[in-house]
């Protein structure tokens, strides 16, 4: 219903590696408006720039993927070497608006986002579902 | 089978195309070869693809080859069956003959035979030599053609032609070519059908021990070579898929590790795009094919055939994603490969899929998007080779040439160093380059920031690379090496992951088990067996990629610093212009940030700064802040080598405005100490800047300041300052803007002096001067800093916030200032509006009503007019006014002003006039008040009194006086409000006079009446009269005949007082006290209030007591007329036309002039006798009068003598009016006897009604 109205306004991107991944949600005119080091794994502490870089980076994949495809979660749009960006656009999204969904709040704070795909055992990835606003 | 693998592969490369046989019957072929290569290709053959749907194809080339050419005749059975895809497709047999009987008993036979193999696909040409105008030979060759084609073509199919060589053959060659197509699809489709089904029987038996990969690939192959030829490239392309994927599939197979390959001589330049570099017989290993060389093969086979589709853009996308997972593989088997041998291959990989898909692709030729799309891949393959040449030049030591920038920092950082089971040692002769090495280090300073920012520099490395290369040295333990170690840790090394920028594919190879073993024979020699150190790791990694690198392009790319800088150039150029053609301009402009950092350390600013200037608009626009610091240092600093003031000022500006925990306290000090020193440096012109993001302001919250039309005010602003330190601004002004008119510029206000404006929030007073009414809002703050002239337009966010939208950035704006439209603040009035006493001195009452606004200190400037004076002995009074009579709401509201504790218990006071002005007391700010002025009304005429002979002419200006008064008010008496004020003067007392009575004894009694005009009552004390020449007074003396005074005359009344007088029977000449009119004295009181109108004048107010009260005296002239008693002359009215006077009609109007009696005496002397001096009066608002108004007529002097005078006029107005009079001038008025004797009035009717354009009525 709302998969053809997709309005780039705000986009929830994460981007996990080893242990450590970076999660952001990117509002309209593609401005981050927050951002979250997250990950059990001692910082590095160019690790936020970095991570800053690469997800802004992704931004380019996402402009051309957000509109050739109506899925809303993309789980791998781009990498970076053993880094991987997945994105969720919510189209639902009301720009301006504050974000109200318990479903929301459950995902992000309690942690169940983060679920564990099979890329093998030790190159494992946590891929991050992120909750996506458009 | 694969034994055969070499004669293929001469088999293949020998045949190109498809093969059509000639069967030469009648030795023809030299004739008509040359035709039939004229008419090659083929134009449009349809032929059945894969899927056994008819695809079209257009230009099909075709070689004609005689059955009995060597290349044919020459093939065993054996090999005919297994490279089947050479032999003919067609056969063509050739035959002519122009003898029926020949035909029956030569040629049919032998066609016969040649026609009978069923597994050819052929047709016969007829080829006739016969001349057209030979009509027998022609006929004969009918026939035979007739005959052929009854003898071998059938119903289903045809199968002859006929070509005559003198002929026109257009439809012959059309023929032709649908023959050879049809003879071309059937044996294409058997031969298809045959391969598949082989093919279909080797995957069968693909898990069983015989199965061999080389026979799979020789008949998958041979069908993909089918289709190929026949030019349905998309048909071979699946084949040659379908062969990757068996390959793929096989080579992964458990227990079949095989060779990998890549050992060979330039193994290290990929081949990814040349099939025939190798021979497969050299890669040929056991049962199947190495994988390094075949995989690289079979996709330079599909790249041929994409090429040959015109794709391009697919072989760029396959060769990236190939080159990514062929890199997986090289990663498995790295150890054993030379030193750095995926990096090498990778690097030329990429180079030859751009050099290939460059030259292929053909701008706009393909749709837009799988342009775009193209671009962005041959971008992706510039950025990988860069990477990988990128780690090539650091591993030789080339690291302190790449900027340390997000983006080489997460290419390099991430991306695991090669691991190759040992790493390379040093050669033993190398200790000279290993100097210069170490030289190069020491002298590589790490280029200090600008602004002395103080920044850990981005890694480029991993892990540390001392640490990684001697532990994977043979002799040396861990244990050993911490010493050496800058102590960082990295990433978790072992990610065994490819390295690429961006990895499609979700396919993970798993981490090659770490050789711990490092056991190298060579090295346990060796006599560098303490760790290496870091000099010594560059040239030891030189000399292997020496070793690996085959490549002159790529060897000398290395081979020195500028070399590695240019090639390093190439590709970032590369990269940044495909990604911008592919409107990916995160990854252009980034990029074009790096080619930007190349140019800033050659000294080459301008080019920097205008790269780093779209990396800052790009990280700017969308506020990507922590990635906007690491750029605008950059910026700034070419901007300030640039001499660029105004770039340099703003850079450092917007250093100041990004977020405060992106940069240390004391850096962004050195951002300010920036901004003001050049600021106050030598700078030619004023630089303008925007410092929106700085310095914020906005309006002091609470409501608006409201203003009144007029009215300067103050205004306090609130200023943010982002600045770390206290800044002084020269100067500070601010702009309001008027909601309801946005053309108009705002209005500048200016601070006052020179402000220091402390770091965060700053409270300015603005002086406001008077506004136009209208609500504002701020504008702009601008001010000036030295040579900066700074403007800000951007509103505090530092205000509570107003709303819960967080994307708001800009809070809407709220008026600061509301200026009312202009209405009366105040009125002035007069208290009375009945008249006053003239010549009196009197109290003019002006009421002062200040509407909401404040009369502090107002000053009212008070003009008479003419006629009027003010009494400069007494002070103006000025007491509290308080309206009664108007509505009760109003003098409540001033009940409750009296209340405030501003207004103080004061209600009166008397005030001087000073200059014609005075000053308000405080009291009366905010009450109403009035003011009583004395003032005197001068008039010198003397009252007159009427009567039916001389009417009383009103004239209502007469009394009027005029007062103008001027108020100044407001807080600096800008407001000013002027007024005139009337005040109407009057006598006590209107007079009219007439004869009541006349006795007979001759006297006459006389009425006054007096008629009150004022608003109050008068008390008559006494009255007199003073009597003109001709008249005495009667036994009363002058006195009314009865007294009842003191008479009172309330208010609009009258009252009468009756004189008796008769005529002076002898005319007393020569007495000189004689007046020429009666004068009526009227002795009276008036009592009174000033509030309600006339009043006891001032002084006698002021006089005191009760019991001293000054009587006032009213004079007013009376007109007496004596009778008539000596008429000589007679001026008789003549009766006017009975149908009327009406205005605008002529009339004459006559008098009759008779004389009475002769006259004599003294008179007769004088004048000239038989003449009488007339003189007509009209007023001429009621008549035109057309003849002579004055003028003498002829009248005899004999009595009795008559004359009628006429005169012509026309009435203007309608009503009763007094008609013209005649006077006799020359006569005395009382020898003129006039009928009628009065005054009096005719009725004059209105006009008649015009008709002209009226429609008539029924």
């Amino acid at each position: 219903m709302f998969g053809k109205h997709k309005t780039r306004s705000n986009l929830v991107r994460d981007f996990v590696m080893a242990n450590t991944a970076c999660f952001m949600i990117v509002a309209r005119n593609d401005i981050p408006i927050y951002e979250a080091e997250v990950g059990s794994a001692a910082k590095r502490e160019d690790a936020a720039q970095l991570h800053q870089f690469i997800l802004h980076a992704a931004l380019d994949v996402v402009q051309d993927l957000a509109w050739t495809t109506s899925a809303m979660f993309l789980k791998s749009v781009d990498r970076f070497n053993d880094l991987v960006v997945s994105i969720l656009l919510n189209p639902l999204y009301l720009p301006g608006s504050r974000i109200t969904s318990t479903h929301f709040d459950t995902k992000i704070i309690k942690g169940t986002i983060m679920v564990t795909p099979d890329f093998g055992s030790k190159n494992s990835i946590p891929v991050f579902l992120s909750v996506f606003q458009l | 089978m694969a034994n055969y693998l070499a004669q293929f592969q001469t088999v293949k490369t020998s045949c190109d195309r498809i093969v059509a046989a000639v069967e030469d019957v009648s030795d023809l072929w030299p004739t008509v070869k040359g035709l039939f290569e004229e008419h090659q290709p083929l134009k449009r053959a349809f032929l059945t693809n894969r899927t056994r749907n008819p695809v079209l194809v257009e230009n099909l080339p075709v070689e004609f080859i005689l059955t009995t050419d060597a290349r044919l005749r020459s093939r065993s059975p054996q090999e005919q069956y297994l490279f089947w895809f050479r032999e003919p497709y067609a056969t063509i047999v050739l035959v002519t003959c122009e003898d029926l009987d020949e035909f029956k008993n030569i040629l049919k036979p032998r066609l016969k035979l040649i026609v009978q193999n069923d597994e050819r696909e052929w047709f016969i040409v007829f080829v006739s030599k016969v001349h057209p105008s030979n009509d027998q030979a022609t006929k004969s060759v009918k026939k035979v053609y007739a005959k052929l084609e009854v003898d071998f073509s059938s119903k289903k199919r045809e199968r002859c032609c006929k070509l005559d060589i003198h002929g026109p053959n257009a439809h012959f060659w059309e023929d032709l070519e649908l023959k050879i197509t049809e003879c071309i699809r059937n044996t294409l489709d058997r031969r298809v059908l045959f391969y598949e089904d082989e093919i279909r029987k080797l995957t069968e038996q693909r898990f069983m021990p015989i199965w061999n990969f080389c026979n799979f690939f020789i008949l998958k192959e041979s069908l993909a070579f089918i289709f190929e030829m026949a030019h349905l490239h998309e048909d071979a392309l699946r084949e040659y898929d379908e062969l990757e994927l068996c390959y793929l599939e096989t080579v992964n197979m458990l227990g079949k590790q095989r060779e990998f390959g890549g050992f060979d001589s330039e193994d290290d330049q990929a081949t990814l795009l040349k099939p025939g570099s190798k021979p497969l017989t050299q890669i040929v290993q056991d049962d199947s094919f190495r994988e390094f060389d075949f995989r690289q093969y079979l996709f330079a086979c599909q790249s041929r055939l994409l090429f040959k589709l015109n794709r391009p853009s697919e072989v760029s996308s396959r060769g990236y994603s190939f080159v990514i997972s062929f890199a997986k593989a090289l990663t498995l088997h790295e150890s054993v490969l030379p030193f750095c041998l995926r990096e090498v291959w990778v690097i030329t990989a990429c180079l030859a899929l751009l050099d290939a898909t460059a030259s292929h692709h053909h701008d706009g030729i393909v749709a837009p998007n799988i342009e775009k799309e193209l671009y962005r891949l041959q971008g992706d393959l510039y950025s990988l080779a860069r990477v990988k040449f990128m780690r090539l030049g650091y591993l030789i030591g080339y690291g302190t040439d790449i900027e340390k920038s997000p983006l080489n920092s997460a290419c390099l950082s991430m991306l695991p160093w090669p691991k190759p089971a040992v790493w390379p040692s040093l050669p033993p002769d190398a200790s000279s380059e290993v100097l210069e090495k170490e030289k190069t280090i020491l002298q590589a300073t790490s280029r200090t920031k600008h602004f002395g920012i103080q920044r850990k520099p981005l890694p480029l490395e991993p892990s540390v690379l001392l640490r990684v290369a001697n532990r994977r040295r043979a002799s040396l333990s861990t244990g050993n090496i911490p010493e050496i170690f800058d102590g960082r840790t990295g990433f978790t090394e072992g990610s065994g992951l490819e390295a690429s920028p961006r990895t499609p594919s979700s396919r993970k190879v798993q981490a090659p088990p770490m050789s711990r073993t490092n056991s190298s024979p060579g090295n346990f020699e060796s006599p560098l067996d303490r760790p290496m150190r870091l000099a010594e790791i560059f040239v030891a990694a030189e000399h292997a990629l020496r070793l690996t690198i085959s490549d002159h392009d790529l060897l000398k790319a290395l081979s020195s610093t500028q070399d590695f800088e240019h090639k390093y150039l190439n590709l970032t150029k590369g990269a940044a212009e495909n990604y911008h053609r592919s409107w990916w301009k995160r990854h252009g402009v980034v990029l074009d940030g790096e080619i930007a950092a190349v140019c800033f350390k050659h000294g080459k600013y301008d080019l920097a700064a205008n790269s780093y200037e779209k990396v800052c608009a790009l990280y700017a626009g969308e506020r990507w802040q922590d990635l906007l610091a690491e750029v605008l240092p950059n910026l700034a600093e070419c901007q300030k080598n640039l001499n660029d003031h105004a770039g340099y000022m703003s850079s450092c500006v917007r250093l100041l405005s990004l977020d405060k925990g992106l940069f240390s306290p004391k850096e962004r000090q050195a951002f300010q100490i920036e901004v003001v020193n050049l600021a106050h440096s030598e700078m030619e012109n004023p630089v303008p800047l925007d410092v929106s993001s700085l310095i914020t302001f906005s309006g002091s919250t609470g409501p608006p300041l409201q203003l009144c039309d007029g009215d300067p005010g103050t205004l306090l602003v609130t200023v943010w300052s982002g600045f770390p330190d206290d800044i002084t601004l020269d100067s500070l002004s601010l702009t309001l803007v008027a909601t309801n008119n946005t053309d108009e510029g705002g209005q500048a206000l200016k601070s006052s002096a020179a402000t220091v404006l402390k770091p965060g929030r700053n409270t300015i007073t603005f002086d406001l001067p008077p506004q136009k009414p209208g609500s504002y809002v701020l504008g702009v703050v601008t001010g000036q800093i030295g040579r900066l002239r700074f403007r800000s337009h951007s509103f505090s966010k530092g205000g509570p916030a107003d709303t819960d939208d967080f994307m708001s950035y800009e809070k809407p704006t709220r008026p600061i200032l509301k200026v009312s439209k202009p209405r009366a603040l105040v009125d002035l009035a007069s208290a009375v509006s009945s008249a006053l006493l003239i010549n009196e001195a009197q109290w003019i009452g002006i009421i002062v009503h200040p509407i909401n606004y404040s009369l502090k200190g107002a000053i009212l400037h008070i003009d008479t007019g003419p006629g009027l004076k003010i009494e400069d002995s007494y002070g103006i009074e000025m007491e509290r006014y308080v309206e009664i009579d108007c509505d009760a709401g109003a003098s409540k509201a001033e009940v409750s002003v009296e209340d405030s504790p501003v207004s103080p218990k004061q209600d009166s006071e008397v005030l001087n006039l000073c200059d014609g002005k005075i000053v308000f007391s405080e009291w009366a700010s905010n009450v109403s008040s009035i003011l009583w002025v004395p003032v005197r009304a001068l008039s010198e005429k003397l009252a007159r009194g009427s009567s039916s002979v001389t009417p009383l002419k009103q004239d209502i200006l007469e009394g009027m006086r005029t007062v103008a008064l001027k108020l100044e008010f407001g807080m600096h008496h800008n407001q000013i409000f002027e007024r005139t004020v009337a005040a109407h003067f009057t006598d006590p007392f209107d007079v009219t006079t007439r004869v009541v009575n006349k006795c007979n004894d001759g006297t006459m009694v006389l009425q006054v009446m007096l008629h009150s005009l004022v608003k109050v009552n008068l008390i008559v004390l006494d009255a007199w009269l003073d009597l003109q020449e001709g008249f005495v007074h009667g036994k009363s003396e002058g006195r009314p005949t009865s007294t009842f005074f003191p008479l009172v005359v309330s208010p609009g009344s009258r009252a009468a007082v009756v004189f008796s007088i008769s005529l002076e029977k002898t005319m007393s000449s020569g007495k000189d006290l004689q007046l020429p009119e009666s004068i009526l004295n009227i002795k009276y009181e008036i009592n009174g209030d000033r509030a309600a109108g006339a009043h006891k004048p001032v002084d006698a107010d002021h006089s005191g007591s009760d019991s001293e009260r000054r009587a006032l005296v009213f004079k007013s002239a009376i007109v007496l007329q004596r009778p008539v008693l000596d008429p000589c002359l007679t001026v008789g009215f003549l009766q006017l036309p009975s149908d009327g006077l009406r205005v605008g009609k002529l009339i004459t109007i006559q008098w009759r002039v008779e004389r009475l009696k002769e006259l004599k005496g003294s008179e007769a002397v004088e004048q000239q006798h038989d003449e009488v001096l007339y003189e007509v009066n009209a007023n001429s608002e009621n008549w035109m009068i057309a003849g002579r108004k004055r003028g003498h007529v002829s009248l005899s002097e004999e009595k009795g003598s008559r004359v009628v005078i006429s005169i012509l006029c026309v009435p203007l107005v309608a009503g009763y009016v007094r008609p013209p009079q005649l006077s006799l001038p020359n006569v005395e008025e009382e020898n003129v006897r006039s009928n009628p004797p009065g005054p009096h009035l005719v009725c004059v009717l209105p006009p008649l009604l015009s008709s002209s354009y009226c429609v008539p009525v029924k």
